[in-house]
């Protein structure tokens, strides 16, 4: 008893302890940028706009501005899609049995891309959905698809063995990024937002952005929360899962479905950020272990609060601003370089 | 035998893809036994624990398990009656010894609580029997082949069910636990009343701990009965393709092989 009492204690400290630092690093991150603004008062201009709905007396008129149409929603954004992909990531690797999975090396995340790239084409030759309805359904639709590929390629028997799984992620990128490439060649001279796009980027979010990515979150988490410690059971494979009364099969799908949709949530609005599902659910397993009830908030908290940092060194600390998704990629290749010698060298 | 059959199995078969794996079994299994499962490499021992755990199930035929069709039963409710040491322990994430022992309890702790006193108890009882209490806070990535063997027994003790199945459990043990392993195991059936099904390789460890063998052979069962009756001179040849002795001299048979040919 005393030691489940020290376990729940331990996992709430670390939530608690995570939840703090991520509010202070979005409070910190809102004042910075080229108008520099005291935590104080980005903390009042927040605090007005939520419960008195006037500005501030005595402070540039220009702060709640900045604040709240311009940075915050940038700020908010970084932390949904970092904290999904972060998760995102996490589940992936527990259901694969495979530390090196995540939404970018499974191919996911271009195959979201992909979706995305036509939705925008489509709105090129004038196809015209609603730009916020298209982009994202594509996505999604692109990333199912590429999870289904990417699984009949890798499946032998019903065993999935984890370099198979990453080789078909890989073979199937490839031959999205070649498609990616012929729609950028048919967009000719709007190339440009497909490119930006491609690379990520949370520049020009808005708060529109937001409601969405939300939207398309919540029942994912809900479901990834509610099968957590099945998760935790289904990470030792699914003979064990079947045999502790897991319905292993119904489970994984449920599972995969919302991890794809918060991958095709995260793409359909900031492009491919790659990486920060792999890196984080790794560092954190290090220090709060391998239970996905503890494991899978602080994912979420702990991948918002490493997107924040890129994103708010991109804007604020660059001289001029440099794609997320390069950084994110330039910080966590080498990284995945690292766990797969790691791997190679048996240290499984 | 006047007790009503465990599990019923009647005519079942079970093909994978084109192959045919196992063929027209028919047996019952009685509880408070310890059924030893044995054949060649490839008889089709797994798929029969597979079968019976109800994570496979068969082409044609019925297997009953307490008078009801298995796949009548839901999974959570068959894990509360059924557990599994299964052949492949690998375990790729830094669970503790104490989380995995603990997942022998999921099918009995309502989703979203935690676990009870007696969920805590059951685990700490299996702890303690296995002998793995000095290792039970550590990474179960960081222990040794035998050590994993030894922490997923304990687990499907933990589970606390009536039957338990064990897919060649002790392979990679070294002689001292697997006799402390099939000893507890014994010890359930004996005190317990639950009943044991377990693939083993090793005859004379067969012969020294089950109460019956079933006896696989191309695909079907061929032979099933007490251990002194099954286990003969003949049985080794036909089944196993190898010459020996089964002395009966001691409680219990013992098997003396000629291994160099003459």
């Amino acid at each position: 008893m005393v030691r489940h009492l020290i376990m729940r204690n331990r996992s709430i400290f670390i939530t608690v302890s995570l939840s703090l630092a991520l509010l202070v690093s979005i409070i910190l991150a809102t004042g910075m940028g080229y108008l520099k603004i005291s935590p104080a008062e980005v903390i009042r201009v927040i605090f007005s706009n939520l419960f008195q709905d006037n500005i501030p007396e005595g402070m540039n008129e220009v702060f709640p501005y900045v604040i709240l149409d311009v940075r915050l929603p940038r700020i908010l954004l970084a932390v949904l899609v970092g904290g999904g992909l972060a998760i995102a990531g996490c589940v992936f690797q527990a259901i694969l049995l495979n530390p090196l999975a995540d939404p970018y090396t499974l191919g996911i995340s271009s195959g979201a891309a992909f979706g995305a790239a036509i939705a925008l084409i489509l709105g090129i030759f004038g196809i015209t959905l609603p730009f916020w309805v298209s982009v994202p359904l594509f996505a999604f639709i692109g990333a199912i698809a590429t999870l289904y590929v990417v699984f009949s390629l890798a499946s032998n028997d019903s065993s999935l063995s984890s370099n198979t799984l990453i080789l078909a992620g890989v073979i199937v990128s490839a031959i999205l990024s070649a498609g990616i490439g012929f729609i950028k060649y048919l967009a000719d001279e709007e190339v440009s937002i497909i490119i930006f796009w491609l690379m990520g980027s949370l520049v020009g979010t808005s708060w529109l952005d937001i409601v969405l990515v939300f939207i398309l979150f919540i029942p994912a988490l809900v479901a990834i929360l509610f099968f957590s410690r099945d998760l935790n059971i289904m990470s030792l494979g699914s003979t064990t899962s079947d045999s502790l009364g897991i319905e292993t099969e119904k489970v994984r799908r449920i599972l995969l479905m919302s991890a794809s949709l918060i991958t095709a949530a995260c793409v359909s609005v900031s492009g491919i950020i790659g990486f920060v599902g792999l890196i984080i659910p790794h560092l954190l397993r290090l220090i709060v272990g391998a239970d996905n009830r503890v494991l899978l908030p602080a994912c979420f908290l702990a991948g918002a609060m490493l997107l924040l940092f890129a994103d708010t060194v991109t804007r604020a600390v660059l001289p001029s601003e440099l794609p997320i998704g390069v950084l994110t990629s330039l910080i966590g290749g080498p990284f995945f370089c690292y766990i797969f010698r790691k791997k190679q060298l048996g240290a499984r | 035998m006047t007790a009503s059959p465990l599990f019923s199995i009647k005519n079942c078969s079970f093909r994978y893809g084109d192959s045919e794996i196992l063929t027209e079994l028919t047996f019952d299994l009685y509880p408070g036994k310890f059924y030893g499962l044995i054949g060649p490499n490839g008889s089709g021992k797994s798929t029969l624990i597979n079968l019976l755990m109800g994570t496979h199930l068969t082409n044609s035929g019925k297997i009953i398990f307490k008078n009801k069709p298995i796949e009548s039963y839901n999974r959570r409710c068959l894990a509360q009656h059924l557990a599994l040491v299964p052949q492949d322990i690998s375990i790729g994430f830094d669970f503790s010894v104490y989380d995995i022992v603990l997942m022998g309890r999921h099918p009995h702790i309502p989703r979203f609580q935690q676990p009870s006193g007696g969920d805590l108890k059951s685990v700490a009882e299996a702890i303690t029997l296995l002998d793995i209490e000095g290792i039970k806070d550590r990474p179960v990535t960081h222990l040794s082949g035998g050590e994993k063997q030894r922490v997923i027994v304990a687990r499907a003790l933990a589970q606390d069910t009536e039957v338990l199945m064990l897919d060649e459990a002790t392979s990679s043990l070294d002689i001292e636990h697997t006799i402390q392993i099939l000893r507890i195991l014994r010890n359930r059936v004996e005190k317990t009343g639950k009943t044991i099904i377990a693939a083993v390789h090793d005859l004379n460890l067969a012969a020294a701990f089950c109460d019956e063998l079933l006896v696989l052979k191309n695909k079907s069962l061929c032979h099933s009965g007490p251990i002194r009756s099954v286990l003969t001179n003949e049985l080794l040849e036909e089944v196993f393709s190898v010459k020996g002795k089964v002395c009966y001299n001691d409680e219990h048979p013992r098997i003396e092989y000629q291994m160099l040919s003459s």
